[in-house]
């Protein structure tokens, strides 16, 4: 292995530059990852906005890749593997801490330091944390179990039974990944909300029987109609950002009794209309990432999905760059106007 | 015209006791002679913000005695000891979709208020009249309803046996729920307290720990108490007119626990979203009780407490005749007297 990688880095002001960086360590337990493809999530268009200072490592977190080196401990056959990359979670998780033992891997509380994400040519990570790809599955739907793990967490997290009707407001891509995974997932009706003509065509693919637009009354007046004035099951939020609207709407078109499931970021104070939310005794259950319940990593759940062909996320991604064209891609999926779903980074 | 004995508020904090007509019985409803109710916090706080008389006794926390039956209701019934539903199966249409699923709280086509506890007479569906168990008093069965509000909580936030259990505050619904967590199999039960005697009664009632209502020394505490991860569930009794036990409750609750709120805030809430969304919290709502899965919180409330397993007797500090109603009131105000639930009697 060279010394130096190729590795795409904010400059604190408003681009990615391409420079060289050292290669990650490769310690016990590791794999090291040539990176084939990886998602340009919204979450890091929203950290880039506000940062100010260069950062020193690579970001990205929807990676797919081939594991080229293991370290001490790993077995030396998954060289070549082909994986997806959970990196935030069990790909760095201590397996000690009382979260590891519980299979919380996003909560453990030893994590090994950040050594780079996927906005590079390699990334190294606990070998626990790569989950082996099915053959039929490409880089390009490998660097979408990430945010599929995401949606099908939002359906466990809010205990999803079958036939109900689910709302997902917001047909980003952990939108349309929440929709795919409610509709695998036994949902009755699902009715998604979209901002972009793209979006909403791309929901009705991942299996919405309506898509509405985001504003106004029409998403409450569509959920009491077909709902006869009771509301949804399940909300999932998939939008976050500095409004609350969103939330508003969620406590608006749920049931007495339903579950209103959050996997939005939101920056600062937000309030919510706590009485009405009592009133029709609410569950507000906040969803963040994945992780192993019930026995299934929702990584594990999701390639199981897309292998099987049940789920059919490729034509989510609607461009490709390469790392040297990364402020290209970056730029593309800011403008929700160039068509963008997602953008991805391809390595060859 | 027969008339009776009933308490009214008269606004400013002033209640007295006046003649007003006795009930009319329609079909499928009883007359109940009152022969205990409580006085809640809730009445209280609603007292203080209204400055109108009232034309209709309130109190709801009800038990006595059926003395007439309406058509269609089973004669059997007169002199049966009830513990009354007043505010769900006792008023509820039985038709719409919310009573079709257990949920009368929610019935869209309730029947006019005919009035409460705070009377000599008090009618009601004779669906909601729930029998008490031989060898409850009158003072236990009055107990029935808010006992149950805090079964409802309990059952709402999923209560598995062996969890640590966090109930802050130890006002009237706060014991409840410390009973109501340790009789449904709690490991342990941790309760925030204000007052020293509602500290003792706690410990009496169930509570392995009884801690401070505020301050550094109670997050230090229920880190000590749970391995520094917080509380399974924590139940909020308060509410009221700040957000303290909203913020008490993400910061002691595990990640990944759930929050069930029962109190009522009265000012606007808002919340940091990214602390809930990074321990994966769920806050739960609950108000009232209901049928869930095919058991009403009324009869599990009964069979607690008929079979010993939460002896509530305890909690009754203050016992006052209809006519002293605005001495009980008072009494219930002050927590200076060491009153925790004070209740009118009226024996014969």
């Amino acid at each position: 292995m060279p010394a130096k990688m190729k590795a795409a880095l904010w400059n604190g002001n408003g681009a990615m530059e391409l420079i060289d960086v050292d290669m990650p360590p490769v310690g016990p337990g590791d794999a090291l990852v040539r990176v084939r493809a990886e998602g340009i999530c919204g979450s890091d268009l929203l950290i880039y906005r506000d940062k100010t200072d260069r950062e020193t490592q690579p970001a990205g977190h929807e990676i797919a890749g081939e594991i080229v080196e293991v370290g001490e401990d790993v077995d030396t056959a998954r060289v070549g593997e082909r994986v997806a990359v959970e990196g935030i979670g069990a790909g760095r998780a201590c397996n000690g801490c009382y979260y590891c033992r519980e299979g919380q891997y996003f909560l453990c509380e030893n994590p090994a330091p950040d050594s780079g994400g996927g906005y590079a040519e390699f990334v190294s990570r606990r070998a626990a944390g790569l989950y082996p790809l099915s053959d039929g599955i490409s880089w390009e739907e490998g660097a979408l179990v990430e945010p599929f793990a995401v949606g099908l967490h939002a359906m466990r997290r809010g205990g999803l039974t079958g036939g109900e009707t689910v709302v997902v407001l917001g047909s980003g891509t952990i939108g349309l990944c929440t929709t795919a995974a409610a509709r695998a997932m036994g949902a009755g009706t699902v009715v998604a909300t979209a901002r972009y003509p793209q979006q909403a065509e791309m929901a009705r693919h991942c299996g919405a029987d309506l898509v509405v637009g985001s504003e106004g009354d029409e998403l409450s007046e569509a959920i009491s109609d077909l709902s006869g004035g009771i509301g949804a099951d399940m909300t999932v939020e998939t939008v976050g950002g500095s409004t609350d609207a969103v939330l508003g709407q969620a406590i608006d078109v749920t049931r007495m009794q339903g579950r209103v499931v959050t996997t939005g970021n939101f920056y600062g104070q937000v309030e919510i209309d706590w009485m009405q939310a009592l009133l029709k005794e609410l569950s507000i259950i906040w969803s963040a990432v994945y992780a192993t319940s019930m026995g299934r990593n929702e990584f594990d759940i999701a390639i199981d999905l897309m292998g099987s062909g049940r789920v059919d996320l490729a034509p989510l991604v609607t461009h490709r760059v390469s790392l040297e064209e990364i402020q290209a891609g970056f730029d593309t999926a800011f403008d929700k106007g160039s068509g963008a779903i997602k953008v991805q980074v391809h390595t060859a | 015209m027969r008339t009776m004995r009933a308490a009214l508020y008269q606004g400013g904090g002033k209640i007295s006791v006046a003649d007003v007509p006795v009930p009319d019985v329609g079909p499928g409803e009883v007359l109940a002679r009152v022969r205990a109710e409580g006085v809640c916090g809730s009445d209280l706080l609603m007292w203080w913000d209204k400055s109108e008389a009232e034309h209709m006794p309130a109190g709801h926390e009800v038990a006595g005695e059926i003395v007439e039956v309406g058509e269609g209701v089973d004669s059997g019934r007169i002199g049966e000891k009830v513990a009354i539903d007043i505010l769900g199966f006792g008023v509820n249409c039985a038709d719409c979709y919310y009573c079709r699923q257990g949920q009368p709280i929610q019935c869209r086509a309730k029947k006019a208020d005919t009035g409460g506890g705070y009377a000599q007479f008090i009618k009601r569906n004779a669906a909601g009249c729930f029998p008490i168990r031989d060898g409850m008093s009158w003072e236990e069965a009055a107990l029935v309803e808010p006992l149950a509000v805090s079964v409802h909580a309990c059952r709402r936030g999923g209560l598995e046996g062996g969890e640590t259990v966090l109930v802050l505050g130890a006002g009237n619904i706060g014991q409840t729920a410390v009973a109501a967590a340790r009789a449904m199999g709690a490991g342990k039960v941790l309760v925030t307290a204000r007052h020293g005697h509602q500290g003792e009664l706690a410990a009496r009632l169930g509570a392995d720990v009884v801690l401070p209502a505020d301050g550094e020394q109670l997050a230090e505490a229920v880190a000590d108490e749970t391995g520094g991860r917080g509380a399974d569930v924590t139940l909020e009794s308060v509410g009221g007119r700040t957000d303290a036990t909203i913020r008490q409750s993400i910061e002691l609750t595990r990640p990944q626990g759930r929050i069930v709120i029962m109190g009522g805030f009265w000012v606007p809430i808002k919340i940091d979203w990214m602390k809930p969304l990074f321990k994966e919290q769920s806050v739960i709502f609950s108000s009232c009780y209901s049928v869930l899965d095919g058991r009403d919180d009324f009869e599990i409330a009964i069979d607690m407490m008929g079979s010993g397993r939460a002896d509530l007797t305890p909690m009754v500090t203050h016992r006052f005749g209809l006519e002293e109603i605005q001495k009980a009131i008072d009494t219930a105000y002050d927590k200076s007297t060491g009153s925790i639930k004070v209740q009118i009697h009226q024996p014969d």
